[in-house]
């Protein structure tokens, strides 16, 4: 979290950057800087405008999927079927996408993190509003789309509401638990329960029960997640979410941290770092190593993945000759709190509202997320389609097929609430790596670090707003 | 001689012969000149543009390796600083931690990057900078011990600072600071700033300032920024280069972000950054650009094209004075040649000229003996061809030598400007790779896993466990810079492999003796190294020490760099060859071992320099083989030239003499002739009398000529003769009959005078004196219209004629008009014509007094005209004048010939006068008649005054 926070922070001023600049890509940055979405439904993408020229030659779309999420015969297909669009994928880094943003040089298809990310490309009117291709498309239609569809969906102050901007490629309730029967065993600790959820409290207390030391050095984990064992945005929201409360203001002006909930949150997080249950900033454990790994190599109890993590159980070396070791359980709730199983991420892709090619690279779009790619991926359980006819090919063939599908639908129940995301606060990370670190080293308190990552929070929020609003 | 034209006067005596030998010489020499000039010229401008294309190739092609090395050197090196070994300790939570742990992290930092040698790296500064007040940043300053510690300066802080864009710009690319930019978003810092925030801001921002960065776009979480020293790029060229080329680096938004070279300006490096050829400070430019891909720059080379090469005025000023030279020995030998040859030929036809000047029958002889000696024992032929040779031939091969030397020291003058140019870029070539080797060889010295597996293997030993694969070949094979050799080795103190970069599983092959190591800081090389693969090669060592645990005595690893075979390939050029030894002279490298013998006999052209810092010796020889094989064929066309002038002159050689030949063939044909007694055959004359063959035939022609006047004066003086005879008895016949006819022409007026005579003399007797005087004036003008003795009369008798035909008209008109005459006494005496008066009167009285019974006056005026030359003679009469149309009429028709109407019929007197007149005196005289009604006529007649009647 602590890198692409403190990328997006760049990433951000680059962009507004290049908005009070009113850069190469001409009205368009500027038009469509404004916080209200209303404004990108005007019909700056729509189609023919910028493709027509280009129609007698070859036209190449950028696309920057990473290398597993598009494979080479899947391009070399598309091209064949159609001789005029070459696909050329992109490695980017959110720094290099942030300058190729502020130059015009971002590719035309962006892969973004629906969740976290949608949101603010629109605010910075580097997504295209797409409502006029999905209406026309024959392979994305609306009443075959699953509600994760609409993070792609903002309006300016509500996700989920107003022209859609992307698509996800595959998504899935990002906080479930998974656990490795077998370390549960050996250490002689009940498995916990498949059907109901844990409180965090709960899992924080199995996640210590999991936990082996050997003197300083810790040789079993009890839980892992996506980077370090600490508190990030998407967790404390997730928290608070469960719990039913909203930190920002209605207008996404003001967040508050020092709400009890976000507190409660942070507090978890806080005594899991100081009990080393997993990696964290203090002590350094197996730096570099990622959540992944370490619990397919057995190295930790549980991992707080997503459905999609089984395709990784099932490929894996370590772990395909015994599937039957590993669980999916629903994900914790806050104490007091709702069920609930949102997406963390959704990632997916806009296309690039200043693409020169916006009619292929609809094509490119349409055919990634609705045609073959599509149908492909949803086979491998490398996360839950978001078309709902590509549901039946998940794969439901073994055991462990089955009882993570199970578990699975029982999440899907309460996937359809969304993680709050404020879209003027982009570097959450740096802030709260800024002030949570001192608290988890005992250099500052709980209450300090909620004041200041409040107070940091609405300083930054107050500039991109601003920034936002002076791009108009 | 006038038929001379007037160029070959200034040639004075010479013949035109000779002349046009002389002529045709210089014509000779003028096309050889040209012809060798074009073939000099040629080939020095190809092989200027050669050495010159060549040179450029060579120097773009060195420098871009180069800056390429160079770029990669400073991207790999912020690869490595991106790794754990350098970036942790700024993600660590330094400042949260306990301060020994904090230390101890910097110390280790710290002895990597000593280790590092980043001074050695062209970079002068390193700013590591963490995210927070949590993390700590550092400024490293290339040649300071340790690096500084920055109190607060945090990406935070630079974010709020607005410079972080900067840092997103420069990301994986070079960026030029500008002071006023770092300024300018400097100024708008919050006024809430911390002082020492701003001071540290501003201790960085001056770092900063005017320098080429590159930083990472805090990719990592860490914002790292590369200050590159000013001579980043420069290491890239030869030490202190200024020669012909310029060099810059733009970014792909055109901007310039360095140059280097020759005389180097704004002005120039914007004009090269438009990537055109341009002109700038009166000199064209041209512009190659070279994308420096994968990186986003593009690297520029201009050269100030020179025109035409330096050294072209100077032998354009040799060549033109020796043409000009040649120009006149040309003229000199064939002049005086050509005088030798002809000279008998010009003796001959003065004799025959003496001979025939001297009007003599008697001929003289001449001797052989004059003329036969010299030169003009041979052929007039092999004469002429032995002039061209020594007027054209022998100047062109000499000229051909000399300019051949000329142009051969011009372009090896510039073969060596571009031979030391292309040894000093070998030089930065090889510096650069050395650089690139040694820089390598610190990374890896400072690379996290290796020192993690020697610690690893250390502890194996202690433990007496075995050793764990803690170092896979995978991990070391993305070793940023490791793809650029062929592999590299880590040693132990006593020279056992303990790892090699291929073969993990052989490392046993590495091993070295113990000899070959060397206990010292700097880097090394080892000479004749036989690598792994059984290639003699060099290998790069550099000793290493693994981080220490606590206490522990460690010893020294070593890591042996073997470079790819073969190295330097890319500098290997057929014409260039080089060697490196090391310092004790030992051969490491031989590009091409062929181009050391001298095999063609040619020396070839050597440079040598040592290349630091590890004083390796470069020796360069540069065998062009091209530029000999152009010099080859240049000889080639130059005997080819002179062949050709050769034949030429054979050829001319043998044109003329037929030309010398045949007018003597002929003059002795002629010769012959005359001498069977046909003088009249005369030698047709080629050319002009001057021609020295011409001379010969004219004289000869003169002298036949005079022969065949004294033979024809002869004849023409008896035909004469004959003549005469025949005239004489031809007018002696037609003046008898002459006289005959004007006998009989006397007969009929004397006997009519006779008769009026008898006539007069009876009427007087009788009584009737009037009869008298009317037969008397009548008699008078018989006599006076036969008296037939000339044209002219005198003006008195002339008026005496009319006053007889007056006396006659009065007696007949009854006395009705006077008559006047006024004529000067000098007048009187001159000359008119005949029969001029008397008509006019006669019309007067014919038509001006009709009607009049008396008062009528007819008057007759004669008077010199001023000017002396003429007299001018008025009829006037008051009669009844004419009216302006018949007037009109009347002078009509004295001026046509043909009788028009009645009214000139009726002035027919008039018109028989004024033909007279203009007949006799052809323009001379003047007849005009002024007339008005009944305001009387006169007519009057200019005429010029003849001589006076002889006394």
């Amino acid at each position: 979290m602590k890198k692409t926070s403190s990328t997006a922070v760049l990433l951000l001023l680059t962009a507004s950057l290049a908005a009070a600049c009113g850069s190469d890509s001409g009205g368009k940055t500027a038009a469509s800087s404004s916080p209200s979405a209303k404004a990108s439904t005007a019909p700056s993408g729509s189609p023919a405008a910028s493709a027509a020229p280009q129609s007698d030659k070859t036209v190449t779309i950028r696309i920057s999927l990473v290398e597993s999420e598009i494979s080479k015969d899947d391009i070399a297909a598309f091209e064949a079927a159609n001789p005029t669009i070459k696909i050329v994928r992109e490695d980017v880094t959110a720094t290099k996408l942030a300058a190729q943003i502020a130059t015009g040089e971002a590719p035309d298809i962006i892969r973004v993190n629906g969740v976290q990310e949608l949101p603010s490309f629109v605010i910075k009117g580097v997504a295209l509003d797409l409502s006029p291709y999905f209406q026309k498309s024959a392979l994305l239609k609306a009443d075959d789309m699953l509600p994760v569809a609409d993070v792609y969906r903002f309006d300016g102050k509500n996700v989920g509401k107003g022209p859609i901007y992307g698509f996800p490629k595959d998504w899935s309730p990002d906080f479930s638990i998974w656990y490795n029967k077998k370390l549960f065993a050996a250490a002689g600790v009940p498995e916990p329960d498949a059907k109901t959820p844990m409180t965090w409290n709960q899992l924080f207390d199995l996640a210590k029960k999991m936990t082996i030391k050997s003197g300083d050095n810790v040789t079993q984990y009890g839980l892992v997640k996506p980077n370090l064992l600490e508190a990030d945005l998407s967790s404390i929201m997730g928290y608070t979410l469960s719990k039913g409360v909203k930190l920002s203001t209605d207008d996404y002006g003001q967040i508050d941290f020092t709400k009890p909930a976000a507190k409660e949150a942070l507090k978890l997080w806080g005594d899991a770092v100081k009990g080393n249950y997993g990696p964290n900033s203090v002590n350094n454990f197996d730096k570099g190593v990622a959540d992944v790994d370490l619990f397919l190599n057995g190295k930790a109890a549980m991992i707080q993945r997503g459905y999609w993590f089984s395709s990784r159980i099932r490929t894996n070396d370590n772990t395909k000759m015994h599937l039957d070791d590993y669980v999916m359980i629903p994900a914790p709730v806050a104490e007091g709190g709702q069920r609930v199983s949102p997406t963390g991420s959704a990632t997916g892709a806009i296309i690039n509202k200043a693409s020169k090619h916006p009619e292929e690279a609809w094509k490119v779009f349409e055919w990634y997320f609705g045609g073959k790619p599509a149908e492909d991926r949803a086979k491998t359980g490398n996360g839950v389609p978001a078309l709902k006819h590509l549901m039946a090919s998940m794969p439901q063939a073994t055991n462990f097929d089955k009882q993570t599908y199970a578990a699975l639908q029982e999440e899907l129940k309460y996937g359809d609430k969304y993680l709050e995301i404020n879209p003027f606060l982009l570097n959450a990370g740096t802030i709260l790596s800024k002030h949570l670190n001192p608290y988890y080293f005992d250099k500052s308190s709980l209450d300090e670090a909620a004041a200041n990552i409040t107070k940091d929070s609405n300083i930054i929020i107050a500039e991109a707003k601003n920034a936002a609003a002076s791009g108009k | 001689m006038s038929g001379r034209p007037a160029f070959p006067r200034l040639f004075g005596g010479i013949g035109p012969f000779r002349l046009r030998i002389v002529l045709l010489s210089l014509a000779l020499t003028l096309a050889t000149q040209a012809v060798l000039g074009y073939i000099g010229f040629t080939y020095l401008r190809s092989l200027s543009a050669q050495v010159e294309t060549k040179r450029e190739a060579r120097v773009m092609d060195t420098f871009y390796r180069n800056a390429m090395s160079r770029l990669n050197n400073a991207h790999r090196l912020m690869q490595v600083l991106q790794t754990p070994a350098f970036s942790d300790y700024f993600l660590d939570n330094m400042n949260l931690r306990q301060p020994a742990v904090a230390a101890e992290g910097l110390a280790e930092l710290a002895a990597r990057f000593r280790t590092l040698a980043l001074a050695d790296q062209g970079v002068e500064a390193v700013y590591m900078i963490g995210s927070d007040s949590n993390q700590s940043a550092l400024a490293l300053h290339a040649g300071e011990e340790r690096p500084a510690v920055l109190e607060k300066l945090r990406l935070d802080a630079l974010e709020s600072s607005s410079l972080s864009s900067l840092y997103v710009r420069s990301h994986d690319r070079l960026e030029w600071i500008d002071a006023a930019e770092l300024t300018e978003r400097s100024r708008t810092d919050g006024p809430g700033r911390d002082p020492v925030v701003s001071r540290e801001l501003g201790d960085m921002n001056r770092t900063l300032a005017g320098k080429l960065i590159i930083s990472n776009g805090n990719a990592n979480g860490v914002l790292i920024v590369l200050v590159l020293a000013e001579r980043f790029l420069d290491a890239a060229l030869p030490d202190d280069y200024d020669a012909d080329y310029s060099f810059a680096l733009m970014n792909d938004s055109r901007k310039p972000l360095w140059s280097a070279g020759a005389s180097v300006s704004a002005q120039l490096v914007r004009g090269i950054t438009e990537a055109a050829d341009f002109d700038f400070d009166g000199s064209r430019y041209i512009v190659r650009s070279k994308p420096l891909t994968p990186y986003p720059e593009t690297l520029l080379f201009a050269r100030k094209r020179t025109g035409t090469h330096g050294a072209d005025a100077t032998i354009t000023l040799l060549f033109a004075l020796l043409s000009a030279t040649t120009f006149v020995i040309t003229f000199a030998v064939s002049v005086a040649y050509s005088k030798r040859i002809f000279r008998p030929f010009r003796k001959i036809a003065a004799a025959l000229n003496k001979q025939a000047g001297r009007d003599e029958t008697r001929l003289e002889t001449i001797s052989p003996h004059d003329y036969v000696h010299g030169v003009n024992r041979f052929s007039t032929r092999t004469n002429l061809i032995l002039l061209f040779a020594l007027a054209v031939i022998l100047p062109a091969i000499s000229d051909g030598a000399l300019y051949n030397r000329m142009l051969k020291s011009s372009v090896d003058r510039q073969i060596a400007v571009s031979n030391e140019e292309t040894g000093r870029f070998l030089q930065a070539a090889v510096r650069t790779d050395f650089d690139g080797w040694r820089i390598l060889t610190n990374r890896l010295a400072v690379n996290e896993q290796l020192q993690r597996y020697l610690q690893q293997r250390q502890r194996d030993a202690v433990m007496g466990t075995s050793a764990q694969p803690a170092l896979s070949a995978a991990d070391i094979a993305m070793f940023p810079g490791l793809n650029e050799v062929a592999y590299f080795v880590l040693l132990d103190d006593i020279g056992h492999s303990v790892y090699a970069s291929i073969f993990f599983n052989n490392s046993d092959l590495f091993s070295l003796p113990r000899s070959l190591l060397r206990d010292q800081e700097e880097a090394y090389v080892i000479p004749e190294f036989k690598d792994v693969f059984g290639k003699t090669t060099f290998a790069l060592v550099k000793r290493m020490y693994r981080e220490a645990e606590q206490g522990e005595k460690v010893n020294p690893n070593y890591i042996v760099i073997v470079p790819k075979d073969p190295a330097f390939a890319d500098l290997a050029d057929p014409e260039t060859a080089f060697r490196i030894a090391d310092p004790s002279g030992k051969r490491m490298y031989d590009s091409n071992a062929a181009a050391w013998g001298d095999a063609d006999g040619r020396k070839p052209a050597a440079w040598s320099a040592q290349v630091p810092p590890l004083a390796l010796a470069l020796d360069v020889r540069f065998t062009n083989a091209e530029l000999l094989r152009q010099n080859n064929d240049y000889y080639s066309r130059f005997v080819i030239m002179v062949l050709t002038v050769f034949l030429g002159t054979l050829l001319l050689a043998t044109l003329l003499t037929s030309l010398i030949v045949k007018p003597l063939n002929e003059l002795q044909e002629t010769m012959l002739l005359a001498g069977a007694g046909d003088f009249g055959r005369r030698s047709r004359q080629r050319g002009e009398p001057g021609n020295e063959i011409g001379q010969i035939i004219h004289s000869y022609n003169r002298m036949a000529g005079q022969l065949e006047r004294a033979v024809s004066d002869n004849m023409r003086m008896l035909e004469e003769q004959a003549a005469n005879k025949e005239r004489e008895a031809r007018l002696v016949h037609s003046k008898t009959r002459a006289e005959l006819h004007m006998l009989q022409a006397q007969i009929n007026p004397h006997f009519l005078y006779n008769t009026l005579e008898t006539i007069n003399m009876r009427s007087r007797a009788s009584g009737q004196p009037e009869i008298g005087v009317v037969v008397t004036a009548l008699a008078e003008l018989l006599r006076y219209s036969v008296n037939m003795k000339g044209d002219t009369v005198t003006l008195e008798q002339e008026l005496h004629h009319v006053r007889n035909y007056v006396a006659i008209q009065q007696i007949r008109l009854g006395h009705s008009f006077r008559f006047e005459v006024d004529a000067p006494e000098p007048l009187l005496r001159r000359r008119v014509l005949k029969f001029i008066l008397q008509p006019i009167v006669e019309n007067s009285l014919k038509y001006a007094f009709a009607g009049f019974d008396e008062g009528g006056l007819l008057r007759i005026e004669a008077r010199a005209e001023a000017d002396g030359r003429a007299m001018t003679i008025e009829v006037r009469d008051n009669g009844v004048g004419m009216t302006r149309q018949r007037l009109a009429n009347v002078t009509l028709s004295l001026a046509e010939e043909a009788e028009a109407d009645a009214d000139a019929r009726n002035g027919l007197g008039l018109r028989n006068v004024c033909m007279r007149l203009r007949l006799f005196h052809e323009d001379g005289a003047a007849m005009t008649i002024d007339s008005k009604p009944m305001a009387g006529t006169t007519v009057r007649l200019v005429v010029p005054l003849l001589p006076d009647e002889p006394a």
